[in-house]
This record gives C-alpha cells, sequence and structure tokens, in this order.
C-alpha cells in the first residue's frame, strides 16, 4: 500500500510519486504520516520535509508555508515554496536574510503593520531555509 | 518619372513597417512562451488549492469568515484585466464588448492595465482606480490591488467583486471570461476545483489542525490573492499570445504588399523604357 504524494506550488507541480511515508513540520509539530492517515486537512510551516518513495531511500525537500490534504490514499500539499538542497542557493539565501533584517531595522517606522509581518514572514522563512542546506551540507 | 520613384518609396516604408512587426512577433512569441507556461501551472495550483478550501469549507459549516459572507447592500466592483500596450488585434475590443454587454452601468470599475480606461469611461463606467502592472507578475507589484480590493471590500463599500479578464485557451483562441473573487462562495470554489480536476469523491470529514478557524484565516487570503494573480497570469498569457498572432499577420500582409507593390514597379519601368524606345525611334525617324 502506498500513499500517492503530489506538491504543487504556483511555478511547477514539485513531486508526484507513490511514497510509503512522509515526515513533515505541521504548523502544530512535526508529524509523520503513513499510509492508512485518516483524512486531515492541515497548515504546513517553514522546514523540511522527508518522504520515502516506494523501495527507495529516504529523499528531503525544503517547503514553505502551506496546506496539506490527506484524503483516503492520496496526499495532497499545496505550498508556494518547494525545493530540494541542490536548489537552493546559500549564499544567496543569506543575502537575502541581510536584506530582510536591514529593511525590518531601517525602517520600522515607515512600514505598515501588514508589510512588518510581511517581511518577518519571508525572514523566517529565508532562516529555516538556510538552516536546511547547512544542514544537508554538514551530512554530505 | 514621379510614378517609379512613389512606388520605390512605398516599397522601402512597407518593408520597415514589416521589420518592426517581425521584431515584435519574435519579442511576443519568446514572451508567450514564459507566460503560458505560468499561467498553466497556475491553473494546478488554483485547483488543488480550491480542492483543500472545498473540503474544509464542507467540515466548517457556519462559520463566517468574512471573505465569505454574501452582503446585500453596496456596490459591485469589476475588475478590469485589460493589457497596458495595444497591437494586439482584437483582444482588448473583445474585452470591452464583453464588459459592456454583461456588466451594470453603475457598478465601480477598476482596470488592470491601462488600455481600456478612456474607452470604459467613454462609455459612462466610473473608474475607481487603475492600476498598470509590468512584464512580471510578483507579489511587491500586486500588493496595492490587493490592499486596495480587500480594503474596500471589508469596509463594506462594494457587496461583491467580479474580474473579467481574457482566459487563455490556446494561442490562436482567447475567451472573455467573468469569474467572481469575493465574496467566495461554494459554487465558484466547484468550478475552479473541477477546472483541470478529474474524480471528486463526496464529502468526507477531515480531522482539522490547527483549528478550523486558524486554517480558514490563513487559507482564504492565500486563495484569493492567488486567484487574482492567477486571471492576471491568464491575461498576460493571453496579450502575448494574440500580439504575436496579430504581429505575424501584419509581417505576412507587409510581404503580400512589398510583392504586388515590386509587380506595379516592374510594370512602371517597362513602360518608361518602352517610351523612351520610342521616343529615340521617332526622333531617327524624322532626321531621316
Amino acid at each position: 500500500m502506498a500513499l500517492q504524494f503530489r506538491i504543487i506550488t504556483p511555478m511547477r507541480t514539485a513531486l508526484q510519486a507513490a511514497v510509503t511515508s512522509i515526515q513533515l513540520p505541521a504548523k502544530a509539530g512535526e508529524m509523520e504520516i503513513l499510509p492508512g492517515h485518516a483524512d486531515m486537512i492541515t497548515a504546513v510551516a517553514n522546514g523540511e520535509l522527508t518522504y520515502k518513495p516506494e523501495g527507495e531511500e529516504a529523499r528531503s525537500l525544503f517547503v514553505g508555508g502551506g496546506f496539506l490534504q490527506v484524503e483516503s490514499e492520496s496526499v495532497l500539499l499545496v505550498t508556494d515554496t518547494a525545493l530540494v538542497a541542490s536548489e537552493i542557493d546559500p549564499t544567496a539565501v543569506e543575502t537575502a536574510i541581510e536584506r530582510a533584517r536591514a529593511a525590518l531595522r531601517n525602517s520600522a517606522t515607515v512600514l505598515d503593520r501588514e508589510e512588518q509581518t510581511f517581511l518577518a514572514a519571508q525572514l523566517a522563512k529565508q532562516l529555516a531555509m538556510l538552516e536546511f542546506t547547512r544542514k544537508k551540507h554538514t551530512l554530505a | 518619372m514621379a510614378n517609379l520613384r512613389d512606388i520605390k518609396r512605398r516599397i522601402k516604408s512597407v518593408r520597415n513597417t514589416s521589420q518592426i512587426t517581425k521584431a515584435m512577433q519574435m519579442v511576443a512569441s519568446a514572451k508567450m512562451r514564459r507566460a503560458q507556461d505560468l499561467a498553466i501551472q497556475g491553473r494546478s495550483y488554483m485547483s488543488a488549492l480550491a480542492r483543500v478550501l472545498k473540503h474544509l469549507q464542507e467540515t466548517i459549516t457556519g462559520t463566517a469568515a468574512s471573505l465569505m459572507a454574501t452582503r446585500d447592500t453596496g456596490k459591485e466592483l469589476i475588475i478590469v484585466v485589460s493589457t497596458d500596450r495595444g497591437l494586439c488585434g482584437g483582444l482588448n475590443s473583445n474585452l470591452l464588448r464583453e464588459v459592456l454587454t454583461s456588466c451594470p452601468q453603475e457598478a465601480d470599475y477598476v482596470t488592470i492595465g491601462t488600455k481600456l480606461n478612456s474607452q470604459l469611461t467613454r462609455c459612462g463606467r466610473k473608474l475607481a482606480a487603475t492600476f498598470a502592472i509590468g512584464e512580471t507578475v510578483e507579489e511587491p507589484e500586486l500588493k496595492p490591488i490587493f490592499d486596495f480590493v480587500r480594503k474596500s471590500y471589508m469596509d463594506g463599500t462594494y457587496k461583491s467583486v467580479r474580474v473579467v479578464y481574457q482566459k487563455f485557451i490556446n494561442i490562436m483562441v482567447q475567451r472573455p471570461q467573468i469569474t467572481s473573487l469575493l465574496p467566495i462562495t461554494t459554487e465558484e470554489l466547484l468550478k475552479v476545483a473541477e477546472q483541470n480536476e478529474q474524480e471528486d469523491d463526496g464529502t468526507s470529514n477531515f480531522l482539522l489542525e490547527p483549528s478550523p478557524k486558524a486554517l480558514l484565516n490563513s487559507i482564504l487570503p492565500l486563495y484569493f490573492g492567488h486567484l487574482l494573480v492567477q486571471m492576471i497570469l491568464e491575461g498576460k498569457a493571453s496579450e502575448h499570445s494574440a500580439r504575436m498572432v496579430a504581429m505575424k499577420a501584419a509581417t505576412e500582409n507587409a510581404k503580400t504588399l512589398i510583392g504586388e507593390l515590386t509587380l506595379e514597379y516592374n510594370k512602371a519601368r517597362q513602360t518608361q523604357i518602352t517610351n523612351e524606345l520610342l521616343e529615340i525611334t521617332t526622333a531617327m525617324k524624322a532626321m531621316e
């Protein structure tokens, strides 16, 4: 028994595969999905998602915030970002973090609250992405 | 002979025009590829999002999220997604016709893309705001549009928001379409969800985490935002395809025109030579 797992981002269908397990960072905490899971909808946070394709080694990728839907044996993840480690450029991420930090520091008075939350969310995502790549590099 | 020179001048100008249209065709086809990919990929993202949202909504009944509430008071807002530039065949005029036939006179209008502004005002439609968008459809550029729509919807100025845009069918066909954006209704969700998805097996009860309300509050703005982005992307894809087709036709027309003019030019030249020969022979005859 395998789960039909699909990851869809606005730019592409990032993944479509039969998997035996999925570990993901849900908003409420880390969770694992195995075949036979109850139907569920959950919010997903930034972080590392690990899945095990049928008969293969586990793989992992970085996902930005989004939503996961489990419906009988099909799992659908709708997210704005889904990248494997090789697609992330650590230096670019670092500069993006610096920029976001500077923007938040300098113009705290000029930005309205909505913009601040937006920037902060972007920053959190970039930080999570950086952590993910660092971890991959130390493993490799 | 003046006639000869005139024809030559016309051939030259037509040739110049055809070079311009050829270049525009090439630019449009390069942009079209990207815009098409984005629009088509975006569709599956939208339908996935709509499916999740639909299930979510089935599970939570009776929660009144402000973006889903229907109201009786207030005006209608129509968002018209046109292009910033012209030279794209009948795209904008078809869109205008659709707006004039199926949208109420007294509604407020917002245009994205500036090309239709003057026509809409001439037809007595009230423009509330207009936004120009560049080549890329990206978050920071669209933020003012979201903010405007959301704010004026939330404070009760408008009871509903609809979008008129050119849906991209294929390179040759783009169809004007009206989609309701706000309030987000179940029927609309169904339509989007089934747009390019097959099976859908009734209702089942979903576990919701963290809480139904939190989920709904984070997914609704996302859905609303992406729906609008999607329609703008469709508009872009349609614009570039229509421009490419129009420019191709223009280049071909120019080629035929050049052919005809060249024929005329050669005829005129031949006549001139014949006339000169005639003059010479007559002169010779007179000298004898």
